[in-house]
Order: C-alpha cells, then sequence, then structure tokens
C-alpha cells in the first residue's frame, strides 16, 4: 500500500468512528438526562446503583459520565483533525493527551469516589471501628489502560517530531 | 551552513523556471524554494537525481561546501 493510499485509509477510518464516538456522545447524554427524569423508555430501564446514603447517587453516575463525554469530545475533535488529513500535528497530539487526561480523571473518580463514600457512611455510624475498602479489578485495569494512553499519547510527540523532522527532507 | 545550494545558478543557466522545475521532479514550489535558500534539512537521492536529469548537470555543480561558512 503506497503512502497516499495509507493516508486515506486512516482518513476513512477516522471518519468512521469519529460517527460511532459522535452517536456514543449522544447516547450516553440521552442516558443521563432519562436517568434525572426517571424515565422508562420502552424495554429500556435507565437505573442509577447506590454507593451510599450521604450523596446523590444520581450526581456520582452524572460527574462520572460527564468526565466520559469530555474525554470522548476531546477523541472526536481529534478523530476531526486526523480525517482532515493531520496525522501527527501538534493539535492531534495535544488532543489525544486530553481525551487520555479526561479518561484517567474519570477512572480515578470511579475508583476514589466508592473508597471516599464508604469511608463517610463508615464514619458516620456509632461506634464503627472498621471500614472495608472494595477496588475491583475493572477499576484497576480501567487505570492501568489510562495510564497506558499517556504514555500512548507521549510516543505519538515522538512521532510528530519524526513527521516534523521529515518534512524538513525534499 | 557549510553546504551552500546553487541551484539558482544552474536554474539560470539552463533557463529553466523554478515552477517548471518543481513541476517537472514532483516536489513543491515551496520545497523547492526552501531547498534553494538552503532552509532544509537534507536532500534525497531521489530528489538530487531528478534534478540532475533535469538540467543536465552533476551533484557537484548544484552543491558547493564551504567549511568556513556558519549560520
Amino acid at each position: 500500500m503506497s503512502n497516499a493510499e495509507d493516508r486515506g485509509a486512516i482518513e476513512v477510518g477516522a471518519r468512521r468512528l469519529r460517527v460511532v464516538v459522535g452517536v456514543l456522545i449522544v447516547l450516553i447524554a440521552a442516558s443521563v438526562l432519562l436517568a434525572w427524569a426517571g424515565a422508562v423508555a420502552g424495554r429500556v430501564h435507565v437505573e442509577i446503583r447506590q454507593h451510599a446514603d450521604f450523596v446523590d447517587p444520581r450526581l456520582a453516575a452524572t460527574i462520572s459520565t460527564g468526565l466520559v463525554e469530555v474525554a470522548l469530545f476531546k477523541l472526536w475533535q481529534m478523530l476531526g483533525l486526523v480525517q482532515a488529513g493531520e496525522l501527527f500535528s501538534r493539535r492531534v497530539v495535544a488532543r489525544f493527551r486530553s481525551f487520555a487526561f479526561w479518561l484517567l480523571l474519570m477512572a480515578a473518580f470511579g475508583v476514589a469516589f466508592p473508597l471516599l463514600s464508604n469511608a463517610e457512611s463508615v464514619s458516620n455510624a456509632a461506634g464503627a471501628h472498621q471500614a472495608t475498602f472494595v477496588i475491583s479489578l475493572t477499576d484497576l485495569l480501567l487505570l492501568g489502560v489510562t495510564a497506558l494512553l499517556f504514555l500512548l499519547a507521549r510516543v505519538l510527540e515522538r512521532a510528530r517530531m519524526v513527521d516534523e523532522e521529515n518534512r524538513e527532507f525534499v | 551552513m557549510p553546504i551552500i545550494v546553487r541551484l539558482d545558478v544552474m536554474l539560470a543557466l539552463r533557463k529553466v523556471r523554478s515552477k517548471e522545475l518543481a513541476a517537472d521532479i514532483g516536489i513543491t514550489e515551496a520545497n523547492l524554494s526552501l531547498l534553494k535558500s538552503g532552509k532544509v534539512k537534507g536532500i534525497r537521492f531521489a530528489t538530487l537525481e531528478a534534478i540532475c536529469d533535469r538540467l543536465d548537470c552533476q551533484p557537484g555543480d548544484l552543491l558547493e561546501y564551504f567549511p568556513d561558512n556558519e549560520g
């Protein structure tokens, strides 16, 4: 596959992925709105799992989902730039790093919030001397994956520098 | 920069315009302009070969080395 064909395939792939991400952003936002409205839509029932009594679980879910939405929006922006032909530009790398950052925030919130809410509920109970913290493997995996994305962002930055240097050869 | 590019001299000698050369060898006018002014990091052999072929010259006619010429 020639360079031009390769670039064309990447741009097509970016456009398709951008459509998927765009649909995902809309669906997630819609599900959060439906959850706040306490709605049941046909066979789809939106519910929130409760972590603790002292905070509105919908708020926690909204914060978490909001962080995901911001991350996905950054990804959507990045894919738009790739679709336009930019592959290793500063803007693409910056958007990717931003995407990784918001995803990491979301993962950290997902791990920290149950811990904090559990600690709060234990300290509220009279005569309580024990606290149990549960961290699921999925949470750890998510943290690991988002940390890996940060590494990938650095690799992408290096690729950008190589690409820029390559352009200075005629 | 110790390497001086004499492409503009060769273009004048052969009476070829930059635009023509750029189109014939398959690089952009902007890149050719950068090459003429010596503001590139390097030149590929394929490009050098194409220029020599088009202008009927040798690489030595296009590039000169002045070790004391810095900046």
